[in-house]
């Protein structure tokens, strides 16, 4: 059992001894304080190292597009809170510092190409594979597949509309910020569609059998 | 009273901690990249 585990199943206990729910109740309290714990940490972590490489702006926007779709699409999952936190953290800092380092001056041509060709790829990556469940939280029920592929849907297409409003903006005031944000929301839709299928689990598998490989060495 | 402001603390974080998990009981997946496993209640 891991410490967050640990921490939340205690404090759940004590809340329902204090408001005398049953086994049922108590369960679902430990499991939405695993969630509130688990991404606390996972959030402090990357905006720490986001912070401390100078790349803040570029992890809000695109982990916010990333997260966003995940809630809807699933996607690859690693084998422990911690390594989960280490790896995200990982992940988005080195592909905003990518981002910061090469599309920080894009042009509005660059950045056309580059939102045009992630969004027609996130659209079909999630129509062909959304929602990916996982061994922790199976998703049998057919109806429900469609509603979170449909959400999914709508989260892209909340995403598109800003990102085309952000352009159409430029245009009028010629803020290089506006376009540098539409690629950071394409950057982060693309990473999470990539997350449904190979590549992306490919990568998070690879980053979790590493950080495995350290901790048994640590032993 | 302080037993009292203690109970309703407990009560309005024990609403929020359910409200979380059935929140994300309807989604897809957590936010983060590790799923915690989902208790049987909320899978139905």
């Amino acid at each position: 059992m891991y410490l967050m585990e640990r921490v939340s199943n205690s404090i759940s206990k004590k809340i329902s001894e204090t408001l005398q729910y049953d086994k049922e109740n108590q369960a679902v309290i430990a499991y939405g304080l695993y969630i509130l714990i688990q991404t606390a940490w996972s959030v402090l972590l990357t905006l720490f190292i986001s912070i401390l490489i100078n790349v803040l702006y570029e992890v809000i926007i695109f982990s916010s597009a990333a997260v966003s779709l995940r809630r809807y699409s699933g996607g690859a999952h690693a084998s422990s809170p911690n390594r989960c936190a280490i790896i995200g953290a990982v992940v988005f800092n080195i592909i905003s510092l990518g981002l910061n380092r090469f599309l920080f001056h894009a042009n509005i041509i660059t950045t056309a190409i580059f939102f045009a060709i992630c969004f027609i790829l996130v659209y079909y990556i999630v129509y062909r594979y959304a929602p990916v469940d996982s061994p922790n939280k199976p998703i049998k029920n057919p109806e429900f597949k469609k509603i979170l592929r449909r959400k999914a849907f709508y989260i892209i297409s909340m995403f598109l509309i800003i990102s085309l409003s952000f352009m159409a903006i430029y245009y009028i005031n010629h803020n290089q910020k506006l376009l540098y944000t539409v690629i950071c929301i394409s950057s982060g839709l693309m990473w999470q569609a990539l997350t449904l299928f190979y590549p992306g689990k490919f990568i998070i598998c690879l980053l979790d059998k590493l950080l495995i490989g350290i901790t048994h060495l640590r032993r | 009273m302080k037993n009292k402001l203690m109970y309703y603390m407990v009560t309005v974080g024990a609403a929020l901690l359910t409200f979380v998990a059935f929140a994300t009981s309807v989604s897809a997946c957590v936010f983060g990249m590790y799923q915690p496993e989902e208790p049987k209640c909320l899978r139905q």
